[in-house]
C-alpha cells in the first residue's frame, strides 16, 4: 500500500473513532442507567411529525418485524395506526377544512362552504387579505402547534408557527413527541433465559409510570380523564392554549360544538388504536398487578372498560368545561364586562319561543331570561357519579353558578370566579368515587337504568326551587348527551358488530327530533382491520352541520321522554 | 252630641281617604310644552258612567261612550281591551308569571298595576276597570265640573290640558299617551325578566292597534281617509319612538347604579336571539342584536314624509337619535355614555313632538293626502326591500299596510293586495309558535321580494 493509501485509512479510521467518541459524548449529557426511563425535564417538546411516527406505527404486519417480535411491541399497542389514522381519521382533514378560493393552491384540500362563507363575513372586518387558513384563532384548533401551546406562546405565534401537513396530527393528541421519540422505543435485552414466545428485549418505557411519561411529553390517552381534558382543549375550548371559538366566530358561520362525549365522538370514526382487552401485555398485567396496570394504564381486570371510560371522561368533561368558564370570567373581570357569548349556552338565547314552554315547565335557578352556561355537562357528571352526597353538592355549586351567571345581564365575572372555586374539588371527589367502583354488568346496569330515568323524567307542576338533579330534560344538548350515554352503554353488549335491537328503537323513536348520531349518512366501519381499503369519499362537513342543527332545532320534550320511556 | 261628634269623625275620615287617594304619582309630560297640574286624585269611572253623562244605553252612539266600551254592557260585542286590563292579572298566565318574578301576586303588585291599572294604583276602588277613562283622558278632578259647560269648547287645547285634560282628539296627544304603557316610559317598562315569565312582547305600531278587529272604538274619528292614518302612522312613528328613548334613558339611569340589567335583551332586537342556532343571517354587528328595531325600523320614512304631510312641521334632523343609535350598535355600549345620548335624543324627538302637535291643531285638512300615502308606499316597499331581520320587515310592513288602507284598500288597489299577503305570509309564526321558526335566508329573501312586487304594483297603479 502506498503511503497516500495508508494515510487515506488512517484518516478515515481516526475520523470513525473520532466520530464514535463524539457521538458518545453528544449522547452522554445524562446517565444512562438502563431500565429506567431518562427525561431531560427542562427542554421543551417539539413537534417531530407524524412522518416520524410512521416509521414504526404503520407496519403492514408488525408479527413479521424482527424488532417487534424480540420487543413483543404488537402485545402492547397495535403498531398499524397511521394506517388507519392517514386514511380515515376526520383529525387528518381538519387542515383542509379550512380551504376557501384564496387559499385553495396552498392547502391541498377542497373548497369548504362554510369556510368560505366564515372568510367572506369576517373579511368585512378584517379586511381584504384575510384568509381562515392564515388565522392563528383557527389554526390553533385545525392544525398541529410547533411547541405545546399556552399563552405566551399563542400570542407570539404567526401562522407559520402551526404545521399544516397532517391536520390535527399524532402530536396533538398524544404530546409532542421531541423528548419521548427515542426514549419509548429504547429497549434493552432482558438477561437470563426467557421461555418461548416471551419477549427477549424489554423496554424500560411500558412499565414508567404516567408522571415520568408526562415529562417527556406523552399525554396519557389511557386515563380517560386525561382524555377527555386533550379532546376539550379544542372541541369545548381552553383559552390559554388560543383554543377558543368565540361567537362572533359561530355568527360568521362556525359550525356549533356540540356537548363534548368522550364515547360518542370516538366510536363516530374508525378506530385506530388498540384497546387495553386486546393487547395481552396489559391484560396479563392486570391478572399479575392489578394495582399496576390500573395506576398506569388505568385498565381493571374483570369491569367494562367502556362504562370506566364514560364514567371518567364524563366526569372530566364537566371540569374542563367549567376550567373554560373561569378563564372567560377572568378574561372578562378587569374589563368589568360580561363573559363572551359563547360561554353560555347556545339554546339558552337560540330557542324557539313557546307558550306554554317546555323550559320554563322544567324550571330554573336565578331570575327568569338570563343566559346560563352549559347545563348538560353537569347533569351527566351527576348522574355518573352515582352518590347522594355528591348529588347535592353539585345541586347546591351549580346553582350558585347560576346564581353568578344571573346577576348581571352577561355574567357578573366576580361571582363567577367565585362559583367555580369548589367545583374542581368536586370533580376531584367525584373521580376518587368513581375509582373505587367496579364496572361490572350488574353496575353498568344500575347506571343505564339512572340514566334512562333521568331522561324520562317528567316536569313537576311548580317546577320553582326543583334542585337540579330533579328536573325533566328540556334542552336539546341534554338530550343528546343522555342519548349518546345510554347507547354507550347499550352498545358495550352488542355482539359481534350488530347493533343492538334497544338502541336501534331508540334511534327510531328519536329521528327527526334528536341527533342521536353525529355521522348519521356517513358509511364507515367502527371495527377496521389492518388492511381495510381508504373510504370512498367524507361527506360534506355542511351538508352533515346542516342535517344535524335542523334536528337539534326540532327538539321536542314529550317525544323524547315518550323515548325512554319505551326503552324501559 | 254625639251625632254631630260622629259626623265630625265621619268628615274627617272621607277627608282623610280623599287625602290618602291623592298620593302623588308622576306625570309624564305627555303634552309637550304643557306641564299638567300634579298630585291629581285619580278616580273611578263611577261618576263617568252616569247614565246621563258618558253611560246612556245605546251603545256606539254619544253619550254612550262607556257603554260601548265596557263588555258588560254589552255582551254579545267586544268592548274595549283596556276594560279588562286589571281582570287578566288574575288568570293562569299572570299567576305564573308572578311566581317566577316574585313580588306578590300580579293583582297586588305595582310593577304590574302601573299600565294594567294606573288609576288603581292610588285609588284602589278604581282599580277593577283597568285602564279606565282617567288612564287616557287624564284626571278628571279639576275639569269634572267644567267640561259640560259651553265654555269648554271654546277652550283651545293648551287651556284644558293645563287642568289636566288630555285632549285625545290631537293625535299626537292622544298616541303619546298609549306609547307610555305600549312602548314604556322611565318608570315604567316590560322588561326581559317579565317576557320570560310569559309576558307577550309591546310590540306598538298605532294604526295596527286602532284598526285592531277585537278593539270597539268609543268615539267617532274626525278625520277622514286618507289623510287619517297617513297622519296617525306618521305620528305613531315618532311618537313610537321617542318612548322607546325615554325608556332608554331610564334603563341606562338604573343601569349606572347597577340596580337595573344592562344591556336590557327587551330593548333589543327579539328574533336576533331568538332563532334557532345555524340559520341566522349575518347583518350589523356581527353577532349581536340591534337596539329597538321594530320600534324604529320606520322613522325614517316617517321623519322624511312629515313635512310633506304637515308642511308646517319642520323635518326633524334626528342628529342626536342617530348618534345614539351608533353608540348602542357598538360592541358595549356603557350607560354612561348612552344617559347622555338617550337624553338628548329624547329632546329632540320631543321638539318634533311638540310641532306635530301643534300642526294637528292648527293644520287645515290637506287635500294631497292621498299622492303622500303613495309616495309613503313606494318608500316604504323600497326600503323594506332591503330590511335585514324579521323585526324590520314587520315594522315596513304595517307601514305599507296602512297606506294601502288609507288609500282605500283593495277597491283602490287591487294590484298591491296579492303582494301584501305574500309580505304578510312570510312573517307569521307558525301555529303555536310566538317567534318566526325557521326564518332563514330563503324566507328573509322572499319576504324581500314580497316588497320588491309591491313597488312594482303600486307604481303600476
Amino acid at each position: 500500500m502506498t503511503w497516500d493509501g495508508r494515510i487515506g485509512r488512517g484518516t478515515a479510521l481516526a475520523g470513525a473513532f473520532g466520530g464514535i467518541v463524539f457521538a458518545m459524548l453528544a449522547s452522554s449529557g445524562t446517565s444512562r442507567s438502563a431500565n429506567v426511563v431518562v427525561v431531560q425535564k427542562d427542554a421543551k417538546p417539539e413537534w417531530i411529525g407524524a412522518s416520524v411516527c410512521q416509521r414504526c406505527h404503520q407496519e403492514k404486519d408488525p408479527t413479521d418485524v424482527k424488532e417487534y417480535q424480540q420487543t413483543r411491541g404488537f402485545d402492547f399497542v397495535r403498531l398499524w395506526e397511521n394506517r388507519i389514522w392517514d386514511a380515515h381519521d376526520l383529525h387528518s382533514m381538519a387542515y383542509k377544512n379550512l380551504t376557501t378560493n384564496a387559499t385553495k393552491d396552498n392547502t391541498g384540500g377542497d373548497v369548504n362552504a362554510t369556510a368560505q362563507r366564515m372568510e367572506d363575513n369576517l373579511k368585512r372586518l378584517r379586511g381584504d387579505k384575510y384568509t381562515v387558513a392564515g388565522d392563528t384563532a383557527c389554526l390553533a384548533c385545525h392544525a398541529s402547534s410547533q411547541n405545546p401551546l399556552d399563552k405566551a406562546t399563542f400570542a407570539d405565534a404567526k401562522a407559520d408557527f402551526f404545521k399544516t401537513d397532517d391536520g390535527v396530527g399524532c402530536e396533538m393528541c398524544h404530546g409532542h413527541g421531541s423528548k419521548y421519540r427515542d426514549e419509548h422505543q429504547r429497549s434493552m435485552l432482558v438477561k437470563g433465559k426467557v421461555p418461548a414466545g416471551e419477549a427477549t428485549r424489554e423496554v424500560p418505557w411500558r412499565n414508567a409510570d404516567p408522571k415520568t411519561k408526562a415529562d417527556a411529553g406523552l399525554v396519557n390517552l389511557r386515563d380517560p380523564a386525561v382524555a377527555a381534558a386533550k379532546c376539550a382543549s379544542c372541541h369545548v375550548g381552553n383559552k390559554d392554549e388560543g383554543r377558543f371559538v368565540t361567537h362572533e366566530m359561530y355568527a360568521v358561520g362556525h359550525p356549533p360544538l356540540p356537548p363534548l362525549d368522550l364515547m360518542a365522538y370516538s366510536r363516530e370514526q374508525p378506530r385506530h388504536w388498540g384497546l387495553s382487552t386486546e393487547m395481552p401485555f396489559l391484560v396479563n398485567l392486570a391478572k399479575k398487578d392489578a394495582k399496576k396496570a390500573f395506576d398506569t394504564f388505568h385498565y381493571r381486570d374483570g369491569e367494562s372498560l367502556v362504562a370506566r371510560r364514560f364514567v371518567e371522561s364524563t366526569i372530566g368533561a364537566l371540569r374542563s368545561n367549567v376550567k373554560l368558564v373561569k378563564q372567560l370570567a377572568d378574561e372578562a373581570k378587569p374589563k368589568n364586562d360580561g363573559l363572551d357569548f359563547a360561554a353560555f349556552d347556545c339554546y339558552s338565547c337560540h330557542h324557539n319561543l313557546k307558550y306554554p314552554s317546555d323550559r320554563q315547565a322544567r324550571g330554573y335557578d336565578g331570575p327568569p331570561g338570563r343566559p346560563q352556561f352549559r347545563l348538560a355537562p353537569f347533569a351527566m357528571a351527576r348522574l355518573v357519579a352515582d352518590d347522594e352526597k355528591l348529588a347535592g353538592e353539585l345541586d347546591t355549586l351549580q346553582k350558585q353558578l347560576a346564581m353568578s351567571f344571573g346577576n348581571r345581564t352577561y355574567g357578573d365575572p366576580d361571582l363567577v370566579i367565585k362559583a367555580v372555586e369548589k367545583l374542581d374539588a368536586w370533580c376531584d371527589a367525584a373521580h376518587a368515587k368513581v375509582a373505587a367502583v367496579r364496572y361490572t354488568k350488574d353496575e353498568v346496569k344500575k347506571l343505564l337504568d339512572k340514566l334512562t330515568a333521568a331522561a324520562s323524567r317528567e316536569p313537576i307542576a311548580e317546577p320553582r326551587g326543583v334542585p337540579a338533579s330533579q328536573r325533566a330534560v328540556a334542552d336539546p344538548e341534554l338530550a343528546m348527551l343522555y342519548v349518546w350515554a345510554i347507547t354507550t352503554l347499550l352498545l358495550d353488549d352488542a355482539k359481534d358488530g350488530v347493533l343492538p335491537a334497544n338502541v336501534a328503537t331508540l334511534r327510531d323513536g328519536l329521528k327527526g327530533t334528536v341527533p342521536t348520531r353525529l355521522r348519521p349518512n356517513s358509511a364507515y366501519d367502527f371495527e377496521v382491520k389492518i388492511n381495510s381499503p381508504a373510504p370512498k369519499g367524507i361527506e360534506n362537513v355542511d351538508a352533515r352541520i346542516g342535517a344535524r342543527m335542523k334536528e337539534f332545532n326540532a327538539f321536542e320534550g314529550p317525544v323524547f321522554r315518550g323515548a325512554f320511556k319505551k326503552l324501559k | 252630641m254625639r251625632i254631630v261628634a260622629a259626623i265630625i269623625v265621619g268628615l274627617f275620615a272621607v277627608g282623610l281617604a280623599s287625602a290618602v287617594r291623592a298620593k302623588p304619582a308622576r306625570v309624564e309630560a305627555r303634552i309637550f310644552g304643557i306641564d299638567p297640574p300634579a298630585n291629581l286624585a285619580q278616580s273611578s269611572a263611577a261618576s263617568c258612567s252616569a247614565s246621563a253623562c258618558h253611560g246612556g244605553g245605546s251603545a256606539g252612539t254619544r253619550g254612550s261612550e262607556h257603554t260601548t266600551w265596557a263588555p258588560q254592557a254589552t255582551p254579545h260585542a267586544s268592548g274595549d281591551p283596556h276594560s279588562r286590563a286589571y281582570r287578566v292579572l288574575f288568570n293562569a298566565d299572570s299567576v305564573r308569571m308572578a311566581k317566577a318574578i316574585g313580588g306578590g301576586p300580579a293583582h297586588e303588585n305595582t310593577l304590574c298595576l302601573k299600565c294594567h291599572a294606573p288609576a288603581g294604583l292610588t285609588n284602589p276602588a278604581a282599580r277593577s276597570e283597568g285602564v279606565g277613562c282617567s288612564a287616557c283622558h287624564g284626571s278628571s278632578e279639576k275639569w269634572l265640573d267644567s267640561h259640560y259647560l259651553p265654555e269648554w269648547k271654546a277652550k283651545s287645547s293648551r287651556e284644558k290640558s293645563s287642568e289636566g285634560f288630555v285632549p285625545t282628539k290631537n293625535l299626537t296627544v292622544r298616541i303619546s299617551n298609549c306609547v307610555a304603557c305600549h312602548v314604556g316610559g322611565s318608570d315604567r317598562e316590560v322588561n326581559h325578566d317579565l317576557i320570560a315569565a310569559g309576558h307577550p312582547r309591546l310590540a306598538f305600531e298605532y294604526t295596527r292597534f286602532h284598526f285592531a278587529t277585537n278593539y270597539r272604538r268609543h268615539w267617532d274619528e274626525a278625520t277622514p281617509q286618507p289623510e287619517f292614518e297617513l297622519r296617525a302612522w306618521l305620528i305613531g312613528q315618532a311618537a313610537t319612538a321617542r318612548a322607546a328613548v325615554y325608556v332608554l334613558h331610564g334603563r341606562a339611569v338604573k343601569a349606572k347604579t347597577a340596580s337595573a340589567p344592562w344591556p336590557e335583551f327587551a330593548g333589543l332586537s327579539c328574533f336576533a336571539c331568538h332563532q334557532s342556532v345555524g340559520e341566522g343571517t349575518v347583518k350589523g354587528t356581527l353577532g349581536k342584536p340591534e337596539w329597538e328595531v321594530f320600534h324604529t325600523a320606520t322613522l325614517t320614512a316617517a321623519s322624511t314624509h312629515a313635512s310633506t304631510v304637515l308642511p308646517n312641521v319642520k323635518r326633524p334632523g334626528l342628529v342626536k337619535y342617530g348618534e345614539l343609535r351608533k353608540t348602542m350598535g357598538a360592541a358595549n355600549p356603557k350607560p354612561a355614555d348612552v344617559e347622555p345620548l338617550a337624553a338628548a335624543a329624547r329632546a329632540e324627538l320631543d321638539a318634533w313632538l311638540a310641532e306635530l302637535q301643534a300642526a294637528e291643531e292648527s293644520q287645515p285638512r290637506s287635500p294631497q293626502a292621498a299622492a303622500q300615502a303613495f309616495d309613503l308606499t313606494l318608500f316604504l316597499s323600497h326600503a323594506g326591500s332591503n330590511a335585514a331581520e324579521w323585526d324590520s320587515l314587520a315594522a315596513h310592513y304595517l307601514g305599507a299596510a296602512a297606506m294601502y288602507h288609507a288609500a282605500g284598500g283593495e277597491k283602490a288597489r287591487p294590484k298591491s293586495a296579492k303582494p301584501l299577503a305574500a309580505i304578510r305570509a312570510e312573517l307569521r309564526f307558525p301555529t303555536s309558535f310566538n317567534n318566526p321558526v325557521g326564518f332563514d335566508r330563503l324566507k328573509l329573501e322572499r319576504a324581500r321580494g314580497g316588497f320588491r312586487a309591491l313597488h312594482n304594483a303600486e307604481i303600476e297603479e
